[in-house]
């Protein structure tokens, strides 16, 4: 018997144009709780794919329990006892929990002796007792869609431990819980270390990794950098280790000095009686105002409110003392406000188009010739002014934009939004997802922005990203507005006050 | 840099030159088809026989009926005399040139009377007067009946071939300078830079990404051997038509799956345009008329109320898409039925014929050789203007990034509704078209006319590689993707198998297409 449950040896893999895994390692003991930390395209999801038969190897070995096996698809590793909750979820949410948790492995039995049906009573009353285990309690007949995101993934982690397994790998679990769930989660993790299940907990969050984990192996540029006991390590040597450098100064300087209000916003309220109601704020010009709160708080709501994407019920806007009406995305970009939305994939990027068309989609008025012919050398001058001044990564224009990694994507949706130079930007987890590098560089376009006199919203849930960048952090909790806190007085402690206001 | 220009501008002569003399020499084929005599002659000597050879044309003759002898001869098939023709008064008879003369003339120069089944001669109301008709084969000197564009391509027949060569030549010179140009900037040589390019593994992964288009053309080369008449210009005219009106729908079909919609209404849609062209252009004396009381409307007048009732439906389609949010499968799917429906009620399921000869003559019409038919110009002008509208304005666009992406298309401000409605009302006004030009090419239309062509646009689009996943799709694509998928049609014809299985073949080569599109998608995942 090996010392590990699962090892997993040189193992590489290429993607066309990416050598996404170069030699990569990782040794799982029974029982333990072993992060994997790395920049975003370090590889660590890569490296979990291949483990879960998601992915086919071009090279490396896996040994399980001391066997080398070759693991060819998930239904595989599912049967060897690995089990993967994605970082994005993939629910059915039309059927019910049971379904979800039962999904591809119902139980069967047999009518009149011979005919196989689903046993539905079985199924509900094992989905009961699974998700008594990992102490969350919802009806197994209640509609997946109904729940919550949080509550969605208590259910995928149900389905995996309902398989009985020995390997659970959480990629990036936490990223949309509340704190009260997160904590729910740990003391799942907890409970599945207590049955000898080794946990691969992939995630950013430092406070969390050293929290609960035994071990942590570090990855970066798809290479293995090395693997640590928890006990030795510290948030700064973790950073260290995951690019490679000391990280001397987080934010940039901000020089941008807020002036005169340009927005109103007033009793702005949705039409949803659970989402934002009764927000009142106002925005200065040049300035960067923060707004925070636990995932719920519906600041993502609020702020498609304000660009048009939702309705809301009542309220007003004014942009520099004239009111304005907006009904859809449209009609805010006209009144030079610009978005860029929290779900990039979803709801930002086009991606089989090239960088070029994703660019400049919302300012194709401004390069006509003839009031209807694209002038192509506009867009191309368009294009290369926007690659050199927030140095994105492409070979080309004509790059589809799916290929380019999180930053450069989020980069190109910025200069989608400044061609039609707005006065106001929103912009809703400028960063999320996005690895530590490419972060900074946002971070001085955003702060180089407000310099230049244009008023920008951030949504952000990372505290010290609006603690560090913001003038004026609005705080929100379940739909209203809880607080205004001066950038300079906040702390995590007094935000944290404020969004958790619940009434 | 220099040389990068002169390998671009090789290539623009090249490639310009290339064409024209392509289309002097199927010019001149045609030129030697309405001229046998000319057949078999060199071009060197073309011009040489074109003035020596004498060309028998008829000439019409009317005789006063009155000046017949009761029962004279009608044949006197002595050879014509042109000269004495010449001099005889010349009448005009609806847009029809007749020489006047006596019987007695008529008998002396040798001609022949026109009769009826019983024998006798054949009779014209004219003016009060009745007229007796005949006919004489005149003798002319070739070069005389030509027109001027033919002596030109006469005159410039034995430089055709080597000038052909030369702008080959050209283009090919061109091509290589710009290779070298290209292999020059990555700093490689020409050598290696044509070896990577050529490389087996990219021949492989072009071969693999093309496999439909690959294979059918292989097939048909082989049908090509087995059968010479395949690539003879008789079935290449017929190939080249028939490819022309499945582009414009093939076209119209495009935006919408590039959107990742369909549009399952599109054969029904012309096959209803077909009919209601065919039903307003009907000749005035045709005994069936449709509508027996209808004047003589202007072509374009027509063709712009089938298109106008084209529109219609395309925005209604639109309109029950984005507004309802109707998944386009269902929303066309009912107008298909709709459509057929109202077709049916209209026409009374009857048949439509007799179609007016300046309709008909658009699909007749060509315009240097008998390939280059009107339909082929206006599917060539259609697909110009397409690829405009696609690549190089605001609603193009648009329409890639809605395809892309519906959610951040709207984020980013586009009307998507407004852009759905337009790429449907456009597709619907090309079904109008290609419904338009099929009557004037069948010469009648039926409540059957395009039937099922929306499947074959569907088809050619997605072999052109239209992905259905959206966001992608060429024009250039869609044309090879029609174009090969008729080729298979006709290929198959070919080897005489039975139209019966053809289908079989043709709907496996859809479910195939698409199934390889959609790998190509999950092998980048």
């Amino acid at each position: 018997m090996s010392e590990y449950r699962l090892e997993m040896r040189g193992v590489c893999k290429s993607f066309p144009g990416v050598k996404a895994l170069d030699k990569a390692q990782l040794r799982l003991r029974p029982g333990t709780v072993h992060a994997l930390m790395g920049e975003n395209g370090a590889g660590k999801s890569t490296l979990m794919k291949c483990m879960f038969g998601i992915y086919k190897m071009d090279q490396g070995e896996i040994f399980y329990e001391g066997k080398k096996v070759h693991i060819g698809d998930p239904l595989q590793a599912l049967h060897m006892g690995i089990a993967m909750v994605h970082q994005e979820l993939q629910p059915i949410p039309e059927r019910s929990v049971a379904e979800n948790v039962f999904v591809g492995r119902y139980p069967v039995k047999k009518l009149l002796g011979f005919i196989p049906v689903v046993d539905h009573a079985k199924m509900f009353e094992d989905t009961a007792r699974v998700l008594k285990e990992v102490r969350m309690n919802f009806d197994p007949k209640q509609r997946l869609g109904e729940l919550s995101v949080s509550q969605m993934q208590s259910v995928e982690i149900a389905k995996a431990v309902s398989a009985d397994c020995k390997v659970l790998i959480l990629d990036e679990p936490t990223s949309s819980l509340t704190a009260a769930e997160v904590e729910a989660l740990f003391r799942i993790i907890a409970d599945l270390k207590s049955k000898n299940v080794s946990i691969v907990y992939i995630s950013h969050k430092m406070d969390e990794i050293l929290r609960i984990s035994d071990e942590v192996t570090i990855m970066r540029d798809g290479k293995y950098i090395g693997t640590w006991d928890a006990k030795e390590l510290t948030t700064d040597k973790i950073i260290t280790q995951m690019v490679g450098r000391e990280l001397t100064n987080l934010y940039p300087p901000r020089e941008n000095v807020p002036g005169e209000v340009v927005l109103e916003v007033r009793d702005f309220t949705s039409i949803h009686p659970r989402s934002f109601r009764n927000v009142t704020f106002n925005l200065r010009k040049g300035e960067i105002l923060g707004v925070g709160g636990l995932v719920g708080a519906q600041r993502t709501e609020l702020m498609e409110g304000l660009f048009g994407v939702r309705s809301h019920s009542k309220g007003e806007i004014l942009y520099k003392g004239q009111k304005l009406h907006i009904n859809r995305p449209r009609d805010a970009i006209q009144k030079s406000i610009a978005m860029l939305t929290e779900d990039r994939r979803g709801t930002g990027i086009m991606g089989v188009l090239s960088v070029e068309d994703n660019i400049s989609i919302a300012s194709l008025d401004h390069y006509l010739d003839f009031g209807i012919m694209i002038n192509s050398k506009k867009v191309d001058a368009l294009v290369q002014e926007n690659v050199k001044k927030m140095a994105i990564k492409t070979p080309s224009g004509k790059t589809q934009i799916q290929s380019l990694s999180g930053g450069n994507q989020q980069k190109v949706l910025i200069g989608r939004w400044l061609a039609n130079n707005p006065d106001i930007l929103i912009l809703d987890e400028p960063t999320r997802g996005i690895d530590v590098g490419a972060k900074y560089e946002i971070y001085c376009i955003i702060a180089e922005l407000a310099k230049q006199g244009k008023s920008i919203i951030m949504i952000s849930s990372e505290m010290s990203e609006l603690i560090g960048m913001s003038d004026r952090i609005m705080v929100m909790c379940d739909g209203r507005v809880t607080g205004f806190i001066d950038g300079k007085d906040a702390t995590q402690e007094n935000i944290m006050a404020l969004a958790t206001q619940f009434e | 840099m220099r040389k990068h220009k002169l390998g671009s501008f090789l290539k623009l002569v090249g490639g310009i030159l290339l064409a024209v003399f392509v289309y002097f020499m199927l010019s001149l084929s045609d030129v030697v088809r309405l001229n046998p005599s000319l057949e078999g002659v060199s071009n060197a000597s073309m011009a040489q026989t074109a003035r020596d050879a004498t060309v028998y044309e008829n000439a019409g003759f009317l005789l006063p009926a009155s000046a017949l002898p009761a029962d004279g001869e009608t044949d006197f098939s002595a050879a014509g005399d042109g000269a004495l023709a010449e001099s005889l008064p010349v009448m005009e008879i609806d847009g029809e040139a007749y020489y006047l003369c006596t019987y007695e003339e008529f008998q002396a120069i040798g001609g022949k009377l026109s009769t009826d089944k019983f024998g006798d001669p054949k009779l014209l109301e004219h003016d009060g007067t009745s007229y007796a008709q005949g006919e004489i084969k005149i003798g002319k000197n070739m070069w005389e009946t030509m027109d001027g564009w033919s002596r030109f391509l006469v005159t410039v027949a034995p430089a055709i071939t080597p000038l052909l060569v030369f702008s080959f030549l050209a283009l090919f010179a061109g091509m290589l300078l710009g290779t070298a140009e290209k292999a020059r900037v990555l700093n490689i040589s020409t050598g290696a830079y044509l070896a990577d390019k050529f490389s087996p593994r990219k021949i492989f992964k072009f071969v693999s990404n093309n496999i439909i288009i690959v294979l059918i053309m292989i097939f048909a080369v082989v049908v090509a051997i087995l059968k010479p008449n395949f690539a003879g210009e008789d079935n290449i005219r017929n190939l080249l038509s028939n490819t022309a009106v499945r582009f414009i729908i093939a076209l119209g079909v495009s935006g919408c799956l590039i959107t990742k919609g369909t549009d399952l209404s599109a054969g029904r849609v012309a096959g209803f345009a077909a009919c209601i062209s065919a039903i307003l252009l009907q000749r005035g004396d045709y005994g069936s008329k449709f509508y027996p009381g209808l004047g003589e409307l202007p072509i374009p007048v027509v063709l712009l109320i089938v298109l106008g009732i084209c529109a219609i439906i395309g925005i209604i389609n639109g309109s029950v898409i984005s507004f309802f949010k109707v998944p386009p499968f269902i929303a066309t799917l009912g107008m298909q039925t709709l459509v057929y429906g109202i077709c049916l009620v209209y026409t009374g399921a009857s048949p439509i014929g007799g179609l007016r000869q300046d309709y008909t003559s658009i699909a007749t019409n060509y315009v240097g050789n008998r390939m280059f038919s009107y339909i082929l110009l206006i599917a060539v002008i259609i697909g110009a203007f397409m690829w405009f509208l696609y690549n190089k304005t605001r609603h193009g666009k648009y329409m890639y990034a809605i395809g892309g992406n519906e959610v951040a298309a709207e984020v980013a401000g586009i009307n998507t509704n407004k852009s759905k409605i337009l790429i449907y009302m456009l597709a619907a006004i090309l079904y109008g078209v290609m419904g338009f030009l099929s009557a004037a090419k069948a010469g009648g239309a039926s409540v059957n006319t395009a039937q099922g062509y929306e499947l074959e646009a569907i088809a050619g689009c997605t072999i052109g590689g239209v992905s259905v996943n959206g966001g992608v799709g060429k024009i250039s694509g869609i044309l090879i993707g029609v174009l090969v998928f008729e080729v298979l049609k006709i290929a198959l014809q070919f080897l005489g198998v039975e139209s019966s299985y053809t289908y079989i073949v043709q709907g496996l080569v859809i479910i195939v297409a698409v199934a390889l599109d959609l790998r190509k998608y999950l092998a980048k995942k």
